[in-house]
């Protein structure tokens, strides 16, 4: 991850007695039994994706569980008394031995949880690399590039550093392209916007690098008429502090989009297509913050929701080319959804296959855990992507989609070292590409107005300067002006009377104007807008006083 | 010697294994459990039972990793219950079983020969597989002191508890006699027979270890398996 500027944060050296209580107070009743319980009897070997790419007995999560058993082993106290007892080989650790620690613990393993599903014991190797990791980090052991990133967050409020101004602009600037896209000036990406259910959190490689993806989104919650806000002080939901082990610092990140949701008095959190910001908003900040008053949402389950309710319509046949999909770790097996992308990814795309193995299942891509931050790990986090590699090869799939940036970063990276020749999209691309927008408005009065599936008003008779503007809105035409105006009653005075519509031509002749430039697309348009009935099969011209043919 | 390992050793294995596992226990128990729970949750406890209980019967888990390890730890354990169970013989008679299956005089003995011997048999089986699996490269990375000493003692104990029946054999009468004056506190050193000696020397250390090393599975197992699953 790129930073802004190097801020450097003053961060306090844990003393060995620090070290030691750190780990002591991290020893809950979960890392007590498991470093007891592991029998090392190497099941978990082929769960590590770290394993399966290098065949190296170092990279199996029993031995990274046994590095740091070992460490509390070591330590003065009572810790013999609560995981072993027969050794005793003093108390601090040197430099080396660090450097060795900080190797397996940040270097060696994504934290994804896979060997704990296939553990005979259900051995939580993530959370006892965590407990490792947050002593490294109080060492100032941790890799820099996600120290940085954890600093950076918590002097800032956002992991890359951005200026709020910044922030506001990128938004308002893909407020101005969604509207662009959609044809309705009056579309907003709202921001501060208090009073409202939702708040909606970002990552900040969207607003820096991807911002269309800002506009996809907004697209989606548009289509289905959501009320929801951007924060313009803290919208990032990003959460390095999982990956480093402070909890410190992990409070006080999720704590800024916390407070920001009571600032605005939102209820719900939807977080951004991000799977570990996500997860710890989810389920960890409850616990780091001691408040549960709150819901956080992921992105692919809102939109799931969308779809199942009807309250968005897809058009699936715009993805026409075969499409897969990455279970994140912390979306699924982590975060419970496993369903929703697929409903989204069935709606919103003609071919949809999995991977082999997929949901609860899946490996990692090799980028959790922070590990694209930790740049001294590129080479050992590529070669374990083979794994990922050749379970997408195996699908044929030209698109592959998933629900979390650090995955997106991971596996264009994994697409170019192992040409793949694949697309990396997240979902919400896909779904904001089929979408279809909505064929209902309401009217000042508060009535609401439909319109049929190939553009024409259900009931002709409603029709006011009011709907023909929606209506031209819908057709991509924009603010009506008085020569539209002009041809829209010229046209509806002409169906009254003749009971057929006029030819273009000689609306043209008539008024002087062009009524193809006025309302680009098909010729229908200007019918459409004009609130004439659907027409059958036959459309019925009225060619009085043209040549026609 | 023999003095101390059979009117002493045993109440100092019988406390250090029960205090010893209470204590380990309650440890565990004095700290707060983190949520640490896999996705799709069980819907219920009572699939989380059903879940934890058919692993712990058909290591269902270990079957879908590895078929060749799973050959392996169903012999060990299986043939572990089984000498567990053939071992209630030297503390209390089990006439009624016998009589239930119509076994009587010396047929007695021969059937719970044939039966030690398999058992026994299934126990050698699995360490002496589970020892040459400890030993292949990527195994020795992973395994430490505590997993060759848990295997190398329950191979010794197993070796001279079946070269006992084979060659030194005892009667089950005179164990049981013994074992009785260890339960009413008259313990009295009346077995003169040198494998049986290290036998119950060898199971009574192995026992005390339990509550200390990663024999802890045994109780752990299930809590922890479980904590994935609700």
């Amino acid at each position: 991850m790129t930073k802004a500027a190097t801020i450097v944060r003053e961060r306090h050296l844990g003393t060995r007695e620090e070290l030691s209580s750190f780990l002591l107070s991290k020893l809950n009743r979960n890392l007590a039994v498991y470093l007891q319980t592991c029998q090392r009897c190497g099941l978990c070997a082929d769960s590590c994706h770290y394993y399966r790419a290098t065949g190296d007995p170092k990279m199996i999560p029993a031995y990274k569980i046994e590095q740091v058993r070992k460490l509390y082993q070591r330590q003065r106290g009572d810790w013999r008394r609560k995981v072993s007892f027969w050794i005793h080989r003093g108390d601090g650790l040197d430099e080396e031995e660090l450097q060795e620690l900080k190797d397996v613990v940040f270097g060696r393993c994504t934290m994804c949880r896979r060997c704990t599903l296939t553990c005979p014991m259900g051995i939580d190797t993530g959370m006892i690399m965590r407990a490792a990791r947050g002593m490294l980090t109080l060492a100032h052991k941790a890799p820099k590039g996600l120290q940085d990133t954890v600093d950076i967050h918590v002097k800032t409020g956002n992991n890359m550093g951005m200026e709020s101004e910044e922030f506001v602009e990128t938004v308002k600037w893909m407020e101005e392209e969604l509207q662009k896209d959609i044809g309705d000036p009056n579309v907003r990406i709202p921001i501060d916007k208090a009073g409202v259910k939702h708040l909606w959190v970002l990552n900040p490689r969207e607003v820096k690098f991807f911002p269309l993806l800002l506009q996809a989104q907004a697209k989606i919650f548009h289509a289905a008429g959501e009320s929801y806000t951007l924060s313009s002080k803290y919208w990032d939901v990003t959460n390095y502090a999982l990956f480093n082990g402070d909890d410190k610092d992990a409070t006080t990140i999720a704590g800024y989009v916390l407070g920001e949701a009571d600032r605005l008095g939102c209820d719900t959190i939807i977080c951004t297509e991000c799977g570990h910001g996500m997860r710890q908003l989810k389920y960890m900040a409850p616990i780091w913050l001691k408040r549960s008053d709150f819901k956080v949402r992921a992105f692919v389950e809102v939109v799931a929701d969308y779809i199942q309710s009807g309250r968005i319509k897809l058009n699936p046949t715009v993805n026409k080319e075969r499409v897969t999909y990455h279970d994140p770790c912390n979306q699924a097996r982590s975060g419970n959804y496993i369903e929703e992308p697929r409903i989204v990814l069935r709606n919103s795309v003609m071919d949809f296959v999995d991977l082999t193995p997929h949901g609860r299942n899946n490996f990692c891509c090799g980028g959790g855990g922070g590990a694209l931050t930790m740049s001294e790990y590129r080479k050992w986090r590529l070669e374990a992507a083979k794994v990922k590699a050749d379970q997408i090869k195996a699908t044929e799939a030209k698109i592959v989609a998933t629900s979390c940036h650090n995955c997106i970063d991971q596996l264009t990276e994994i697409n170019r070292h192992y040409k793949l020749n694949v697309k990396v999209v997240n979902t919400c691309e896909l779904t904001a590409d089929a979408i279809v927008l909505p064929r209902r408005m309401f009217l000042s009065t508060g009535a609401p107005v439909d319109v049929g599936e190939r553009g024409y008003l259900k009931t002709p008779a409603v029709w006011n300067h009011e709907v023909a503007q929606f209506l031209a809105t819908n057709e991509r035409i924009g603010e009506l002006k008085e020569q539209h105006w002009q041809v829209l009653e010229y046209v509806r005075d002409y169906n009254t009377r003749h009971e057929a519509w006029p030819l273009p031509q000689r609306i043209d002749k008539d008024l002087g104007v062009n009524v193809r430039r006025l309302f680009p697309g098909s010729p229908e348009v200007v019918f459409k807008v004009a609130g004439l009935a659907e027409p059958g099969d036959q459309i019925k011209w009225h060619a009085v006083g043209t040549q026609n043919n | 010697m023999d003095q101390f390992i059979f009117v002493i050793l045993p109440y100092v294995t019988i406390f250090v294994f029960v205090v010893g596992l209470i204590w380990r226990i309650r440890l565990w128990w004095s700290k707060p459990r983190a949520k640490a729970v896999l996705f799709p949750v069980a819907k219920s406890n009572f699939v989380v039972v059903r879940r934890v209980v058919g692993d712990i019967v058909l290591f269902g888990k270990t079957f879908s990793m590895s078929k060749s390890l799973w050959t392996m730890t169903v012999l060990f354990h299986l043939g572990l219950l089984l000498v567990v169970l053939g071992h209630i013989r030297t503390v209390i008679e089990i006439g009624f079983l016998w009589r239930w299956f119509n076994v009587q005089g010396a047929d007695i003995d021969h059937v719970a020969f044939a039966m030690g011997m398999t058992a026994g048999g299934l126990v050698l089986a699995g360490v002496i597989l589970l020892l040459t699996r400890r030993f292949t490269p990527k195994m020795r990375v992973l395994s430490i002191f505590d997993d060759y000493f848990v295997l190398g003692m329950l191979l010794m104990i197993i070796l001279t508890g079946l070269s006992m029946r084979l060659w030194m054999p005892i009667h089950a009468d005179e164990i049981q006699h013994y074992a009785r004056g260890v339960l009413t506190l008259q313990p009295a050193v009346d077995i003169n027979n040198a494998l049986f000696t290290w036998h119950f020397f060898l199971a009574q250390i192995l026992i005390m270890y339990l509550p200390f090393s990663k024999l802890v599975h045994l109780v752990s197992k299930p809590i922890a398996e479980s904590w994935t699953m609700r």
